[in-house]
């Protein structure tokens, strides 16, 4: 039987002809990442056990996401402290508050291609999957050894395949389609498992989009999510990726522990409370009134969401008393915004521009939900307690479902409005 | 490495997230610290009772969202002899080998054990007898290369001895 992907990825990067899931083995890790938060709990690590010097520092990412700025000295501290140690180690790929969401700069600073196999210090590391790479999540005593021996020991996954094909309704977005597949498959069906996605509607879709998939393997319990490489990929890559890569793909015998096959067609704005499982079509919930909105974090912010907002926003106003948060992912997004003119739109619609960052997801910098407030967000995850009060709510949604809703103070359906 | 483990079992729900071993508000914390305050916002008497031994028996996902370390660092500092679930998330099991503690996967432990129940838990075979209630149960036992990882004290001894990782 073949080998899929993934599986010739490690084999590859741990000298082995053949590797079948369930083997241990020990790739050498192409390249890694940070954020601001797991590089202080690495550094302390890594004065505790006494290690020396990161391996490969010009392949290791940091970037100051959930500070986009330091509001108090603690977080001076921290920061200062975590630039310390990026110097002391050179490492070249160190990011200040303001640059980008670490998933988001990655790929974007040429840490990412196909075949590669890149550690990440945060869950959401599934997202460099959309590049026909193998990625996944870490813990940080994990990490300091990849960094400072430049390999790790992973347990080869087995692969589930999700076939997309048609095409929804324009203002029905990827993050509608992944909510519909937690709610359809649920929130454990990917448990251990690499969930390759292929399919029309996958392959029509641009690089940025393809990561909300990759990205989202771990809501469905994912170890890993995986898009095979083509020419939207090489296409992103050129002048990003100075390097020669080769394309992986899965053998056409290969046996997958599931199949599904869905048509995209028919599936319409989600909304999802806290519990994924749970999301709905937009109907379900329409009406909920909000306080705070929020587009960005790093299954959004895209230049493609936001291009999207601008539509449905251009000519109307944002609800009085709600606050709408715009988090564009990366500077290099931010000026996109700019030169298009949407970034105006925005302040002119009344939404307010927060520098590339993980804004309100932890409420780190800004966007803290108070106690008996409602907001509705494309972050992926929405505990209660996480961004605010634990006894305020966050709905989950769609950039154009978020943009709709802001705009009617409600739970909007953006099919109205589009 | 003793490979069989015995203790007094403390169960936990399905979908045990790390938050509640160790909030985000206590992650500053010196251990000793930490380990007075372990479960607090979950159970507050579970700290008073944990001791050196005691296990930890979970549902599904055991461990899952935030894949904080300091959740299962203040167990090794606690000394719990073992993790045993339904399933675990998957970094929070990463964690526990890496920090030396044995972790197992067993579907239909949940249903078997009670806190305060006394386990019985053999690593090297995927044998687990609830000593209290006389009931056994076998899954899976930890995979090799985990073991030597456990048998060396951690992923950090187990690559200096193999001349992997110079540390100061």
């Amino acid at each position: 039987m073949g080998m899929t992907a993934v599986q010739k990825i490690l084999a590859r990067a741990s000298g082995l002809a053949q590797v079948k899931p369930g083997d241990i083995v020990e790739p050498e890790v192409d390249s890694m990442m940070a954020h601001d938060f797991s590089c202080r709990t690495t550094r302390n690590l890594w004065k505790e056990y006494g290690f020396k010097k990161v391996k490969n520092p010009d392949m290791f990412l940091i970037a100051d996401d959930h500070y986009f700025s330091a509001p108090n000295a603690a977080g001076t501290e921290l920061l200062a402290a975590n630039k310390a140690w990026v110097s002391s180690q050179s490492i070249k790929h160190y990011y200040e508050g303001g640059e980008g969401v670490c998933h988001q700069l990655t790929p974007e600073k040429g840490l990412v291609w196909p075949g590669a196999v890149v550690m990440g210090l945060d869950s959401h590391a599934t997202y460099y999957g959309a590049f026909g790479a193998f990625s996944t999540g870490i813990g940080t005593l994990d990490g300091a050894v990849a960094l400072a021996t430049g390999r790790i020991w992973m347990k080869v996954p087995e692969s589930m395949r999700i076939t997309l094909n048609g095409a929804p309704k324009e203002c029905v977005m990827p993050r509608d389609v992944m909510q519909h597949l937690i709610k359809t498959m649920g929130e454990d069906v990917a448990l251990y498992l690499n969930v390759e996605y292929e399919g029309s509607y996958i392959k029509a879709l641009p690089m940025n989009w393809r990561t909300v998939f990759a990205t989202m393997a771990l809501e469905l319990g994912g170890k890993s999510g995986f898009i095979a490489p083509d020419e939207t990929t090489v296409a992103y890559l050129k002048g990003r990726v100075d390097r020669a890569y080769e394309m992986v793909f899965s053998d056409a015998d290969v046996v997958y522990r599931s199949e599904y096959n869905i048509d995209v067609s028919g599936i319409g704005p989600q909304v999802s409370p806290p519990e994924l499982s749970q999301s709905g079509h937009v109907s379900e919930f329409e009406g909920i009134e909000i306080n705070q909105a929020a587009i960005g974090g790093c299954v959004a912010g895209f230049i493609e969401d936001l291009r999207l907002a601008a539509r449905i926003m251009k000519g109307r106003k944002v609800k009085p008393g709600v606050r709408f948060y715009i988090m564009p992912g990366t500077r290099e997004c931010y000026l996109q915004i700019l030169k298009e003119g949407i970034a105006g739109l925005f302040i002119e619609c009344g939404a307010h521009i927060y520098p590339p960052s993980c804004g309100p997801c932890q409420a780190v910098n800004m966007g803290y939900l108070p106690k008996g407030e409602v907001q509705i967000s494309t972050i992926p995850r929405a505990y209660a307690g996480r961004g605010g009060s634990i006894h305020s709510m966050t709905y989950m949604g769609s950039p154009l479902t978020v943009a709709a809703s802001a705009l009617e103070g409600k739970i909007t359906n953006p099919e109205r409005l589009f | 490495m003793e490979k069989i483990v015995r203790g007094k079992a403390w169960k936990f729900p399905d979908n045990f997230p790390t938050d509640l071993i160790t909030p985000k508000e206590r992650l500053s914390d010196p251990f000793p610290e930490m380990a007075k305050h372990v479960f607090e916002t979950y159970d507050p008497e579970i700290a008073k009772g944990i001791k050196r031994q005691d296990m930890l028996v979970g549902g599904h996902l055991f461990g899952c969202s935030s894949s904080r370390i300091a959740a299962v660092k203040v167990l090794a500092f606690i000394g719990i002899g073992a993790v045993v679930a339904e399933s675990m998330a998957r970094i929070f099991y990463r964690n526990c080998i890496s920090l030396g503690i044995p972790a197992m996967e067993c579907p239909g432990i949940a249903a078997m054990v009670s806190t305060g129940d006394e386990l019985e838990v053999d690593i090297g075979t995927g044998v687990v007898r609830n000593l209290t209630t006389g009931k056994t149960i076998e899954t899976d036992p930890v995979p090799e290369y985990a073991l030597k990882i456990m048998e060396q004290g951690g992923i950090v001894p187990f690559m200096q001895q193999r001349g992997l990782l110079e540390l100061e």
